[in-house]
């Protein structure tokens, strides 16, 4: 099982490949992810993909709480932290 | 280019009229299905001439078919449910008349096809497989969302009838799912000629009031809805179901293989021209 910075890092990797609206120096953990269009909706259904097969079970996508795509640190807390 | 819309409107529900037929009697399910006969066109089937494909079996390989055709029909049902929603809004918002008789055979034919890929799938596999698209809420230009929506109905109907007239003329495939593909090609040609004519119609009105900015939003959305569509027929889902090992990797390898790029271009070249056609896409991009 990654850590939790190795699984953070793998997240901000692919925000990074997959969206031309952010560069390396202006992406950390807590960046806003769509407010600011790093993302839009088109690309959560491969984050979702991602999420999965880092964490390698799917979830409960009803269960899916508002914000909980904004940032890399809250992508974590909903699908990797303690609680779920 | 240019059509009457509330002419092509009037002819479509003719048709439709014509056409209409009971959905509980129409198409008749089997109590239990052999799954080893081909369930979707073998060169349809995501990995098809992958080393993955060509290290399975006859066997397999029908197996696989079966689980492609139940993400097939699971998608269909997804893209028709936000269709009904979308078109059930629409009633009675336009002022012509035609559209919105219309307007009503295009949601009673969507709401035929989604018991016949729902019956499918629940009857045979169990479960639709999940839909792992979400939408957030935004800010619209004008008219924006409306296009938008006639887009996403555009995209989603254009690449499932490719699909669809594939699978039903191939001899090879079982019959219910020949039958099922056939009956959606035949309705869904009178749903593509008119979100055809919409789609110009919503452009032509609307793109001179809007910015050169939300003009390129919409033409990178236009992209980026395409690329949506097409990952979700590489589902994971359906290579776990069939046993094949590695299912996330290969998903995506395959998705970003050249083979599955070519697949891509042939089945979107007809609705890619079409919207170069209309000036709402610049260029044809690739897939």
């Amino acid at each position: 099982m990654k850590t939790e910075l190795e699984i953070k890092e793998t997240l901000r990797q692919w925000v990074l490949k997959k969206s031309k609206k952010v560069t390396d120096a202006e992406l950390s953990f807590d960046t806003h992810l769509l407010e600011t269009r790093i993302l839009s909706s088109l690309h959560v259904m491969e984050l979702i993909l991602e999420v999965e097969k880092i964490k390698g079970s799917k979830f409960n996508l009803k269960a899916i709480k508002p914000g909980a795509f904004n940032t890399i640190d809250s992508i974590y807390a909903s699908f990797f932290g303690s609680a779920t | 280019m240019s059509h009457d819309i509330s002419q092509v409107a009037k002819k479509l529900t003719a048709q439709s009229i014509k056409g209409f037929y009971n959905p509980f009697t129409h198409i008749q399910f089997p109590e239990t299905l052999d799954k080893n006969n081909w369930f979707i066109s073998p060169e349809l089937i995501s990995i098809h001439g992958t080393p993955e494909w060509e290290a399975l079996t006859e066997e397999q390989k029908k197996k696989l078919s079966f689980y492609e055709e139940v993400n097939f029909f699971s998608l269909n049902v997804h893209g028709e449910k936000s269709l009904l929603e979308g078109l059930t809004r629409r009633l009675y918002e336009s002022e012509n008349q035609n559209v919105t008789d219309y307007i009503h055979h295009f949601i009673d034919e969507e709401n035929k096809h989604m018991y016949f890929f729902g019956t499918f799938c629940e009857k045979y596999a169990g479960k639709i497989y999940p839909d792992r698209k979400l939408v957030f809420p935004r800010e619209y230009a004008p008219g924006e969302e409306e296009f938008l929506f006639f887009i996403k109905v555009f995209v989603f109907e254009e690449i499932v009838d490719y699909y669809n007239i594939t699978t039903a003329r191939d001899e090879r495939v079982m019959p219910l799912s020949r039958d099922i593909n056939a009956n959606h090609h035949e309705d869904e040609v009178r749903h593509l000629a008119f979100g055809r004519v919409v789609l110009n119609d919503l452009f032509k009105t609307f793109s001179p009031q809007w910015s050169a900015e939300t003009l390129a939003g919409i033409r990178d959305y236009i992209r980026g809805y395409y690329v949506t569509t097409w990952r979700e027929y590489y589902n994971p889902d359906i290579y776990v179901d069939a046993g094949i090992e590695d299912a996330y990797d290969l998903a995506s390898r395959v998705f970003e293989s050249e083979k599955a790029r070519e697949h891509r271009a042939r089945a979107s070249r007809a609705s890619l021209n079409y919207l170069k056609k209309c000036g709402i896409i610049e260029e044809i991009f690739e897939l």
